[in-house]
């Protein structure tokens, strides 16, 4: 990994080097900073969410984002993000380079874009994923758990990836298209499952990622009142041992996520709608065996005056879309059922008090267990219904 | 009870559309200023977008595109976004939150006062902003008539 962050930073080095008259011929817009930062308090009964928060509450969410972006040229533009992010059992805090990206832009018509971006890349995923951990730009405190994967472990992997974008923009009449394609080329996630998963039983393996493919089509209609898009993301995943007599129960997995998604804007309401639909393929010793979980969720949110807004959202997660209520999951494991889907009805304000300021506020009536992480819940059993209340203060700058 | 569903849906429907189309008497009226580096032919509606949606970050002739607008509660930028763009500031906030924090893009800078505006653009090559309508129809600032 860090042989590969050396090779960018050379290639970035080299472009600096080489625009750096260009820039100044053209009086370039300089550095910008922004950043932002939250810390929230939990409390919730059932089931723990974000660190002990069924005790005396939890203050074990917190983030911290500071990003800056550089032209180096009109068309060529250099950005980065360092981010932490604690979470409970689920992120820890640990500093970490968010994207650090060069964009170029090919073509700017004022009927369309075409560009390249290289480097470390957030993954247009669905409408939130790209900016997911900033509480300013998603669409609560939490993010809709069945379409964002919050609480699976296996976030980090939709996060952002050493790839290589292409993007285009069209814009007909009222009408824009947006279309990004993105390749990574092969990559070590063990350091994901073993955050994820704590690691046993995974002495002595790797997992490589490999086939890691992003791409993302999106349509605004009439100026924006209505936006739709499709996003895929799908990956091999193989685990290769250093001992090649090692036992591998599990020898890979193939995931295939899809998110449909649409959006609909007025002057003082949104309504906002996904659906993840994600096959999965596990190759193990016993032969393959494949599945496919799926989830929605729809939100209502209002403006209700200048600086305050308030949403509804309802969140529903089945881990198996052939047995959306557990029962067969139950009949064969004797493990029970109410693991495997989850229904959250979410109601939220948020109340931006002062220019940089926002105030958040959420609860989460949980029926099912199926976004409560067994990592936040070791020793105990989870719990069938669950209510979280969470607070947040922010700033961005 | 098909017929009530879609009666229904129909009034929500307008409900929910008319006030994005509704422009309340006695708001704003907004005129588009540009720096004299840039050629007046280039401003369409749809380039405004495309530059305030943040698709594209470069003129035509070359230069780089540097924008200024109002924070996102003065009735000036409210104005602005509906009427020379056809949206509203969250709309807008929203795109640029995506696009700062995933860092594909360089978002406007906000200025306070009007004798701000006036002067970040006036002194900045590419430079693109707004301010209060002097006359009516609106009409662009003429390369070097600002003074």
């Amino acid at each position: 990994m860090k042989a590969i962050h050396l090779r960018w930073l050379v290639a970035i080095g080299s472009a600096l080097g080489g625009l750096a008259p260009a820039a100044a011929e053209l009086s370039m817009p300089p550095l910008t900073i922004h950043g932002a930062l939250a810390q929230a308090y939990v409390r919730s009964t059932g089931n723990n969410y974000f660190g002990s928060s069924t005790g005396s509450g939890s203050r074990d969410l917190y983030e911290v984002a500071i990003n800056g972006s550089m032209p180096l040229h009109p068309k060529l533009l250099l950005t980065g993000q360092l981010m932490s992010r604690q979470a409970g059992s689920l992120d820890d805090s640990r500093i970490r380079v968010d994207y650090f990206q060069l964009d170029y832009q090919i073509l700017t018509e004022p009927s369309g874009s075409f560009g390249i971006r290289l480097g470390k890349i957030k993954n247009p995923y669905g409408l939130y994923n790209a900016s997911r951990d900033v509480v300013f730009s998603r669409p609560g405190i939490t993010m809709p758990a069945s379409v964002y994967f919050t609480g699976l472990g296996i976030r980090d992997l939709l996060f952002s990836t050493e790839a290589a974008h292409i993007y285009g923009s069209w814009q007909w009449g009222q009408t824009v298209s947006e279309l990004v394609l993105g390749a990574a080329p092969k990559f070590d996630a063990t350091s994901i499952f073993v955050r994820a998963f704590g690691g046993a039983g995974l002495e002595g393996t790797r997992i490589k990622a490999r086939d890691f493919y992003v791409g993302q089509w999106a349509q605004d209609w009439g100026l924006g009142r209505f936006r739709t898009a499709l996003s895929y993301l799908g990956a091999r995943l193989a685990v290769e041992s250093s001992d090649p007599d090692a036992f591998v129960p599990v020898s890979g997995l193939d995931a295939d996520v899809w998110v449909a998604s649409v959006q609909w804007q007025n002057p003082y309401s949104s309504i906002t709608a996904e659906y993840v639909w994600a096959p999965t393929c596990s190759h193990t010793v016993q032969g393959d065996m494949c599945g496919d979980l799926d989830g929605i969720y729809a939100q209502y949110r209002r403006i209700l005056k200048n600086n305050l807004a308030g949403y509804l959202r309802y969140d529903l997660r089945w881990l198996d879309r052939n047995d959306r209520s557990g029962r067969e999951y139950e009949q064969e494991t004797g493990m029970p059922r109410e693991t495997r889907y989850s229904r959250d009805h979410v109601l939220g304000l948020d109340w931006k008090f002062s220019p940089g300021w926002g105030l958040f506020g959420e609860y989460h009536y949980i029926v099912g267990a199926a976004q409560a992480s067994p990592l936040e819940n070791q020793g105990r059993e989870l719990d069938d219904r669950s209510q979280m209340a969470l607070i947040m203060l922010g700033y961005r700058f | 009870m098909i017929k009530r569903t879609a009666k229904g849906a129909l009034l929500l429907f307008s409900l929910l559309l008319f006030p994005f189309l509704a422009r309340s008497e006695g708001a704003p009226k907004v005129e588009i200023m540009l720096n004299a580096s840039v050629a007046e032919s280039y401003l369409t509606r749809d380039y405004l977008r495309a530059l305030f949606t943040l698709r594209t970050r470069v003129w035509p002739d070359g230069q780089p595109v540097t924008l200024y607008v109002f924070p996102d509660t003065a009735p000036m930028h409210v104005a602005f976004c509906r009427d020379e763009l056809g949206t509203y500031p969250y709309i807008l906030r929203s795109v640029w939150d995506r696009v700062l924090f995933s860092g594909t893009g360089v978002i406007p800078y906000t200025v306070e006062s009007e004798e701000e505006m006036i002067r970040q653009v006036l002194s900045t090559p590419g430079a693109l902003g707004y301010r209060a309508a002097r006359n009516d129809p609106i009409e662009l600032v003429e390369p070097g008539g600002m003074e």
